[in-house]
């Protein structure tokens, strides 16, 4: 039913991508992808990370699939977002990554 | 039976000797229904209970261990972590066979990883595992260590680590483990030493009573000959006289040898640096560093923020001189929206001092929050930060 509705919203919104370079000692490591997640949900948006531009993408907003990405510090994390809140959305996970998700 | 020397990586420092625990995992039985929608929805209890079990530790806790357990909390209330189990269990599979089939796959996606810390994060998975089967089961299965102990395991989850009493003493020796996992950073809190990556611990015949665990060192000793014994109990009493001789002496002043004195200084980063530390083991801090009210989450800090900081720097320090150093942006501390970005130099560019005069909007601010900040102290100075 989810992706019903996130692939009518993508066909309505336009899909925003941005990529961040992660600077936090441990990269995306267990606190950081809770907060990553718990962020993400906090967006109507569907919003999907990846290592490298052309993806895979992973939903952001699954704390074990964000885990299994297992990106390491240095990485350069990519977002895709589309929705109607997607431009806010895209902005806080690109806040969150350049702040070292609070943990500098 | 000869001693048994074993060397394995440090993971949290110490010396402790004490009978051992041997933990081996727990098996618990369960009898399946024949029926998939029955079995789905006993696992999702269980889900359900292990997520309960764990919100409710977490009130007991707080800091870096609330974090490892609501990562824990996370995990279990995402749907992803359990989709291959309940599409076995569909296909006629029990529901507690089923989770761990799934969970296992996931364990070794962890210890597949190229990347030591998340390598670590498969003792977390184990324990989210074993606390979901303990609940489709219906029994206890997280270990209970007695205090005081030195358990021996292939691996130990946080949960097991939680469950026991630290406060008398014991150690950690481990097959595997690593010391970046979630109980080394534990061990490392609650003062317990650690040794991690032993290799396979096989006794011949009796489990070893008696050992030995110096996480200094990264050795451990099973039933050590009297004479190890003896000379290790000499370093753990002469570590613990320089232990107790160290905490004397932080209150006293320092000197030379030939009686002059030297002022201790401590040098902070942020007023949480000093939170439980007693002024009275130094005689100041010589240095703060102004950087972490400017970090880009932030913004550029008003008077009053910066003000009611220094503030509280200074009624710490109770009248001991504290000297606080004005913003030292750019070189290797860029901050977003003040440092000039692309400079072909940074480190000998318009950064501390020079930036500071060349943008006195920010350095007015935090000069008057200083001001008033000393106005109330006796003993506050402020030095610039210069690079030449």
């Amino acid at each position: 039913m989810h992706d019903v509705n996130a692939s009518r919203a993508s066909k309505t919104y336009p899909h925003l991508t941005a990529s961040a370079v992660l600077v936090n000692p441990v990269g995306l490591h267990a606190r950081p992808s809770v907060k990553l997640t718990q962020c993400a949900k906090g967006f109507a948006a569907r919003i999907e990370l990846a290592l490298a531009p052309e993806g895979p993408w992973t939903d952001a907003k699954s704390p074990v699939k964000v885990m299994r990405v297992k990106a390491p510090q240095g990485a350069t994390l990519h977002f895709r977002v589309s929705g109607s809140d997607g431009e806010a959305a895209l902005a806080a996970m690109l806040a969150l990554v350049h702040d070292g998700f609070g943990e500098a | 039976m000869p001693e048994i020397h074993l060397i394995g990586r440090a993971a949290s420092p110490g010396l402790a000797i004490g009978p051992v625990t041997m933990l081996t995992a727990a098996v618990a039985r369960r009898t399946a229904s024949e029926d998939p929608a029955q079995e789905a929805a006993a696992l999702r209890a269980a889900i359900a209970g292990a997520a309960a079990d764990i919100a409710e530790l977490i009130k007991t806790v707080q800091g870096e261990v609330a974090d490892i357990l609501e990562f824990q909390v996370a995990m279990l209330e995402d749907d992803a972590l359990a989709d291959a189990a309940y599409q076995v269990i569909s296909a006629g599979i029990a529901a507690d066979h089923a989770w761990r089939l799934a969970l296992d796959a996931e364990i070794a996606g962890y210890r597949s990883a190229e990347d030591e810390y998340f390598r670590a994060r498969a003792a977390d998975i184990i324990d989210i595992r074993d606390r979901v089967l303990a609940h489709l089961s219906g029994v206890e299965t997280v270990a209970r260590i007695s205090g005081g102990s030195i358990v021996a395991a292939d691996e130990i989850t946080p949960s097991a680590f939680l469950a026991a009493d630290w406060t008398r003493g014991g150690a950690i020796a481990l097959a595997g483990g690593s010391p970046s996992s979630h109980v080394a950073m534990l061990a490392r809190a609650r003062g317990a030493p650690m040794v991690v990556g032993l290799g396979p611990l096989s006794w011949n015949g009796q489990p070893p009573a008696l050992a030995l665990v110096d996480g200094d060192a990264g050795t451990v000793i099973f039933d050590p000959e009297p004479e190890t014994r003896r000379r290790f109990e000499l370093r753990v009493a002469a570590a613990n006289a320089a232990l107790a001789a160290a905490a004397a002496g932080s209150l006293a002043p320092a000197c030379t040898a030939d009686g002059r004195p030297i002022a201790v200084l401590l040098n902070i980063a942020a007023p949480e640096d000093v939170a439980g530390l007693d002024p009275a083991i130094c005689d100041g801090i010589g240095l703060v560093r102004t950087e972490f009210l400017f970090e880009a989450s932030h913004g550029l800090p008003d008077e009053d923020t910066q003000y009611a900081i220094y503030r509280r720097i200074l009624e710490w320090a109770r009248g001991k001189p504290v000297t606080i150093r004005t913003l030292d942006a750019g070189g290797d501390k860029p901050i977003a929206g003040l440092t000039v970005d692309g400079e072909s130099n940074p480190f000998l560019g318009l950064r501390g001092i020079r930036l500071s005069l060349a943008r006195p909007e920010v350095f007015r601010v935090q000069l008057r929050a200083l001001a008033r900040a000393a106005s109330r102290s006796r003993s506050a100075a402020t030095r610039p930060p210069i690079h030449a």
